[in-house]
């Protein structure tokens, strides 16, 4: 079976950003980070190439696509040049050449505290990172993903307590953590229009009633939501106190830090 | 998004203004979202018309969604 978002229901309903709620997301990435003109930066999971496209009509010159999938990536040839296939837990990139890092709905498919690592890897220390995911909303057990009868950015999804920590564990400063569910559910509500009902939707996607009702249990237990957070890249540093004559470097480290900020977007009162 | 829910039977008035509804594209606003559906629509007052297997099945999944139920 086809991975969620490369089945004909997802991609016609997603066109070609294949994500909840487009490029918004990747405007307030933007907006957050305010990337110039020879920022560095890699759009792991680029996909058709939507948001390179984007990144290039704010004034950005030096965009590096990667994606597994061949076809998606002969699209995104058609917005940018600097393409490679290849696996975001073993990028074809030295050490430490990235200002920048966006993926956008592609991390829950991958293995994710080693494509965190390669990430850091790759990355400048003091370099951003912007994820957007999709994460669990419910308060019950880690172990539902198992439940998801496809492989889909639903099945790994975490709470979001545990994707801070994996940031931290891998070298990351946590800046920002936001909710979009608001767009996760406009999203769904669009394939409800289209398809009848979210078990519909399931049973095009799966072709199996069986599995359509797998799914719809399994996004009940688990009540998915939209995340976006923004990182820094933990970097070394000179350190006067630790370091008598200037020479060694020191890593500084903020392991389990809280985030900076928490805030729920486009939060609306039902009444 | 604009999806069609056009009825089979496209012969209805509009009793108040007795003149035939039209297909217009109506804008169904939810909890700030927008849909934008093909509708039976009338050229004179806008009354719109929505079937009722639209309105306790698409329409209801789309309003308990929005609402998290």
């Amino acid at each position: 079976m086809k991975p969620l978002y490369l089945t004909t229901p997802v991609r016609q309903g997603l066109g070609t950003c294949l994500r909840p709620g487009g490029l918004a997301l990747t405007k307030r990435i933007v907006q957050f980070i305010k990337p110039g003109p020879a920022t560095v930066v890699l759009d792991a999971g680029c996909g058709q190439g939507a948001t390179m496209g984007y990144l290039h009509d704010q004034g950005m010159r030096e965009i590096i696509g990667l994606d597994l999938d061949y076809n998606l990536l002969r699209e995104a040839k058609k917005r940018t040049s600097k393409l490679a296939r290849g696996e975001l837990a073993h990028l074809p990139l030295p050490d430490s050449c990235l200002d920048m890092v966006l993926c956008e709905c592609v991390w829950n498919l991958t293995q994710k505290r080693q494509v965190l690592e390669e990430f850091a890897r790759v990355m400048k220390p003091g370099a951003s990172i912007a994820v957007s995911d999709m994460y669990s909303r419910s308060t019950g057990s880690d172990d539902q993903g198992d439940r998801w009868p496809v492989h889909c950015c639903f099945s790994q999804a975490t709470d979001l307590d545990s994707v801070c920590k994996l940031f931290c564990d891998s070298g990351f400063s946590v800046q920002i953590v936001e909710d979009h569910t608001p767009l996760l559910k406009r999203t769904a509500a669009e394939f409800v229009f289209t398809h009848g009902s979210i078990k519909a939707f399931w049973q095009a996607v799966t072709g199996d009633s069986a599995l359509a009702e797998q799914a719809c249990r399994a996004a009940s237990g688990t009540r998915p939501g939209l995340f976006l957070l923004i990182a820094i890249r933990e970097g070394l540093v000179k350190s006067s106190e630790h370091c008598r004559d200037n020479t060694l470097l020191q890593q500084v480290t903020t392991l389990n830090r809280r985030p900076a900020i928490f805030c729920e977007a486009d939060r609306r009162d039902p009444s | 998004m604009s999806l069609s829910f056009l009825p089979k039977d496209m012969n209805w008035l509009c009793r108040p203004c007795g003149v035939p509804l039209e297909p217009g594209i109506v804008e169904l606003r939810y909890l700030g979202n927008v849909f934008k559906v093909e509708l039976l629509v009338c050229p004179k007052c806008s009354a719109v018309l929505i079937s009722e297997d639209l309105a306790l099945g698409r329409m209801l999944e789309v309003e308990q969604l929005l609402e998290d139920k």
